[in-house]
């Protein structure tokens, strides 16, 4: 019994699994921080990607508890770090839409501490799986692998579509804009070149008089 | 069994120390943060989230403080709302979409403690899980009473659901790309032949009435 709940006790303690998957958005010259607190050696993912906005590129910073910078990149568009956590702590990450002056941004990012939590939490862990369940587990990995993957085709996609909404009402925001100013143009055109003749006509007859 | 309940005891104890959901972010007093979810129909999502205020004079964070809330609004593509509601410091929020697209689920604290004891600032711990994470495996476990074999196999067919229907998301996203396309492409043509009409319109009226007009004024 005592040696289950060690067991269980180490597998929590060493893989607290997390996975963080979230899509904000941020406002020119802005800055947006996450934290989280990561336990020594565990494997960790940070992977962002810009939606829509501007040129879709951002910085990002991730910095270790005692604030040296572990990944710096500047204007980036899409990008995937993974590392081990050197120390115990709270490791910070940030993305920074500072350069832009008008231009919001949407960042999605994923943050993957750790393994998997197991799915039944239970002793037999630590004897070996069979091969129907090893063969499950790498099912599971591969659909996890294609789910990651449709996740990036829908913000490249989204990406693209938001452009072609913005085209289309640019397109007819600005045609009606152009005709009316043509109509404008044409009809102001005439009515000043008759202001000139008219001007003309009263100074002739006054110098004539 | 009789020893799995001390084990299920100490997980859960273990988890109120170390807490279930442990990426956080500083909010400001008024501050509205907003998160999107892009999710197919039929989808369910689970949000979680704990905050705690920072005491001036322990110049730390409050493990929690009662009387603090936050409300928290969900929208759906159509912007109508379909959840409006004020939580406690630590809440749970649960919707299934009824359409697929951006959801947006956006938290504000609308408390005015912040402002007298905390100098505003906030921390809150967030955790949103979509789709087939939003399954507790061991309760479903216990409750159809599987071996671990049919439960690995339960949680590849919810994975593989949750793939289909991102699929079936996207031919429908696919399909209003192509709308807009076309839409942009007939608008293009059709306010370019209105134009040139319009320029040559324009540009016969104004030969036919300057002639007139410098007629009548008999300068031609």
């Amino acid at each position: 019994m005592y040696g289950s709940i060690r067991v269980l006790l180490a597998q929590l303690l060493c893989g607290l699994a997390l996975g963080s998957e979230l899509t904000f958005e941020l406002p020119d010259n802005a800055k947006q921080c996450f934290y989280e607190d990561i336990t020594i050696s565990t494997k960790c993912t940070l992977e962002f990607q810009v939606v829509t906005g501007g040129h879709y590129d951002v910085d990002c910073r991730l910095e270790d508890p005692d604030g040296i910078v572990l990944y710096k990149e500047m204007k980036k568009q899409y990008d995937s770090f993974t590392f081990n956590a050197a120390k115990n702590g709270t490791f910070k990450f940030c993305f920074s839409n500072e350069f832009s002056t008008f231009t919001h941004k949407t960042v999605y990012f994923d943050f993957q501490v750790g393994e998997d939590p197991p799915l039944f939490p239970n002793e037999n862990r630590v004897t070996a799986l069979t091969q129907m369940e090893s063969a499950c587990v790498s099912i599971h990995e591969a659909l996890k692998s294609v789910i990651d993957y449709q996740t990036h085709f829908r913000l490249r996609e989204a990406q693209g579509r938001s452009r072609a909404e913005d085209l289309n009402t640019r397109v007819a925001f600005w045609s009606i804009g152009e005709a009316f100013i043509l109509l404008v143009v044409s009809i102001s055109q005439v009515v000043l070149l008759r202001s000139f003749f008219s001007d003309r006509k009263t100074t002739t007859t006054r110098v004539g008089s | 069994m009789m020893h799995c309940v001390p084990a299920v005891g100490i997980i859960f104890t273990l988890s109120w120390i170390f807490p279930g959901y442990a990426l956080y972010f500083h909010i400001g007093e008024t501050e509205k943060k907003c998160f999107i979810e892009e999710i197919p129909d039929e989808t369910m999502v689970i949000g979680k989230y704990r905050t705690q205020l920072w005491d001036k004079q322990a110049n730390s964070f409050l493990p929690a403080t009662p009387g603090l809330g936050m409300h928290v609004e969900i929208k759906d593509p159509d912007t109508k709302i379909i959840l409006s509601r004020q939580y406690g410091s630590e809440g749970r929020f649960t919707f299934t979409s009824h359409t697929p697209g951006e959801h947006q689920i956006c938290l504000h604290s609308n408390s005015t403690k912040l402002t007298l004891f905390a100098g505003g600032k906030l921390r809150v711990h967030l955790d949103i899980q979509v789709g087939e994470h939003t399954n507790n495996y061991p309760e479903i476990a216990a409750k159809d009473k599987l071996t671990e074999l049919q439960l690995r196999v339960r949680q590849l067919l919810d994975q593989v659901e949750q793939i289909q229907k991102e699929q079936n998301y996207q031919r429908y996203r696919e399909e209003r790309f192509r709308m807009t396309s076309e839409s942009t492409n007939q608008r293009v043509l059709w306010w370019s032949i209105a134009q040139t009409l319009i320029l040559i319109v324009t540009g016969i009226w104004q030969m036919k009435h300057l002639k007139s007009f410098f007629e009548a004024k008999k300068l031609v």
